[in-house]
This record gives C-alpha cells, structure tokens and sequence, in this order.
C-alpha cells in the first residue's frame, strides 16, 4: 500500500507538471482500498486504519475531483458486510476522517470535492440503511447535516437537503 | 525449461524467470533472485522504452508484469516474505521509471500487479502468523 501510495503521489507530481491528466492515480488508489477491504475480512485492523488514512490524506493533498470518497467508503461497506466484531471502528474511522475533509474543503471553498463528499455520503447511508446498520446510518446524515448548516447557499445546500429529506422518508425508526 | 507464451515463443525476459523459478527460489538463493528480477527489468525497460506503441508494446508489457505477478504469488504462497518484500521494492522501481517516461499502460499492468500481491499478501498473512505462533 505504501508503495501505492508513494506511486500515486509521483504520478500527481508528474501530471502537475506536463499539465496532463491520466486515469492511473485513481486506479492506484482504488488498488489501496482493495486490499483495504481484503485487510478488513481478515480483521487487520493495522492494515485497514493504514488504507483509510492513505486514501484520505492523498485525498487532502491532492486537486480536487478525484474520485476518491468511493474507495474509503467501500472500505466500510466492506467492514459492515463482514460483520467483523472490528466493523463499527473501521465504519466510525471513515465517517471521521470524510467529516475531516468536507469541512476542510467546505473552508477553501472547494465545492466540487464537497459535492462528492455529499454523493457518497449519501449512497453509504442507503447501503447501511439497506443493511439495518441504524447508528451507521445517523452518523452519516449527521454528516451531511453539518455540510447542509456550514455550506453557502446554493447548490451545495440544496443537495444535502435533498439527500436528508429522501431519508426523512425512509428512515428506520429507532 | 522455458514457459511459452501465448503466441507459442518465449518472452525475452523469459531465461532469466526461469533462474528465478528454478534456481533461486527453490534454493532460498535471495541474491540470485535479486539480480535475475533485476535483470530481467533491465531487459524489459530496453524493450518498452524503445518501442512505439502499440499492440506489441503492450503484449510485453502485461507478460512481464505476468511474470513478476506470478513470482510474487508463488513467493506468497510458500509464505517467503523477504523475497515477496524484494519483488515489491523492484516493481515500485519500475514504477519511478515509468513514471518519469509518464508511462500509463505499464503503470496501469503494474497497479494491478501491485494490487494483486498486495491481496494474496493480505489473504495470507494470518495464516502464516497462526503457523509460527
């Protein structure tokens, strides 16, 4: 995974600097949350921890639009599919550390990768919704809430009130 | 004895695999296994750093990296971490020299090697730990 990661962080060098744009940095780090989620089935909780923070510090560093959020979030569906005693850990690490980066692009003004943020947030709440994972789920609408209260007005906004009133509808009753 | 390919002839970096299957790894011979992998990418980015584009290109490219998949998987298997460490430092060279010929088809059959051996890795690795408690 390191070398994943460092490879990854070349080819950003690199692309910044001939000014192109290939598909290979987010195959590098789709491969990271690949054995992220192999990790996650053999209850290495080093390994997982180490993938979910390679994919969201490369993330932090990286420009934005990368279609990263994906990666980390397949990590926790993963974790909560294996119904590891460890799941609820590697579940609350990927909520935190997604918290962490929408409120740091939220701050730069970084509307796309927050956008992203939002549509991802809202696909895991539905996969933990669909697995009857009830605190999963409020944790992740609790994400998007902050987004929706932090967020300028505008489109931002208006899609996380979107996403939260489509599971006013649906949500499980506690 | 040599593998043949797809085609029905060998790759060119096909000997010095053959060294490595038959020599150096059934000896525990890190050395040997060392220079013949290094080696073999010397001979790989010989050929693909002189070569245009293309089909051709590409067929080399993804039965080198064929080859240092299965040298890895076969070093995973048997559970002989320190050659797996020494396959994983050669390929993340081949990366940096991909990198620097901004390369994307060999970066792209090396993420997957990567990939690969990083999941057999995973897969395996309880199981050794369990072994040697």
């Amino acid at each position: 995974m390191t070398n994943l990661e460092e490879l990854a962080q070349l080819v950003l060098e690199e692309e910044e600097e001939l000014g192109n744009h290939s598909l290979n940095i987010p195959n590098l780090i789709v491969s990271i949350s690949l054995i992220g989620q192999t990790a996650v089935r053999y209850d290495m909780d080093h390994s997982v921890c180490f993938a979910i923070h390679k994919i969201s510090n490369f993330w932090r560093e990286s420009p934005p639009l990368l279609p990263l959020a994906l990666p980390n979030f397949n990590i926790a569906m993963s974790a909560i599919e294996s119904h590891s005693p460890l799941a609820d850990n590697y579940v609350n690490l990927v909520i935190s550390s997604i918290d962490d980066l929408s409120e740091s692009f939220l701050e730069i003004g970084n509307e796309g990768a927050v956008e992203e943020i939002l549509d991802a947030l809202h696909l895991f709440a539905h996969f933990a919704n669909e697995k009857r994972e009830k605190e999963t789920v409020v944790k992740s609408l609790d994400v998007i809430s902050k987004i929706r209260e932090s967020a300028p007005p505008g489109k931002l906004k208006n899609l996380a009130e979107i996403y939260l009133n489509q599971f006013g509808l649906q949500y499980p009753e506690a | 004895m040599s593998q043949k390919s797809e085609s029905g002839g060998t790759t060119p970096f096909q000997a010095f695999f053959d060294i490595i299957y038959g020599g150096a790894i059934r000896n525990y011979d890190m050395t040997t296994m060392s220079t013949g992998i290094g080696l073999a990418q010397d001979k790989f980015e010989e050929i693909v750093g002189g070569h245009e584009e293309g089909e051709g290109r590409r067929y080399i490219t993804s039965r080198f990296f064929n080859d240092i998949k299965r040298c890895g998987l076969l070093l995973t298997e048997i559970g002989e971490e320190i050659f797996v460490f020494e396959i994983i430092a050669q390929i993340k060279d081949i990366g940096e020299w991909a990198v620097g010929c901004d390369d994307a088809d060999v970066l792209h059959y090396l993420n997957i090697t990567l990939q690969d051996i990083g999941i057999a890795a995973t897969e395996k690795s309880p199981g050794l730990l369990w072994n040697m408690s």
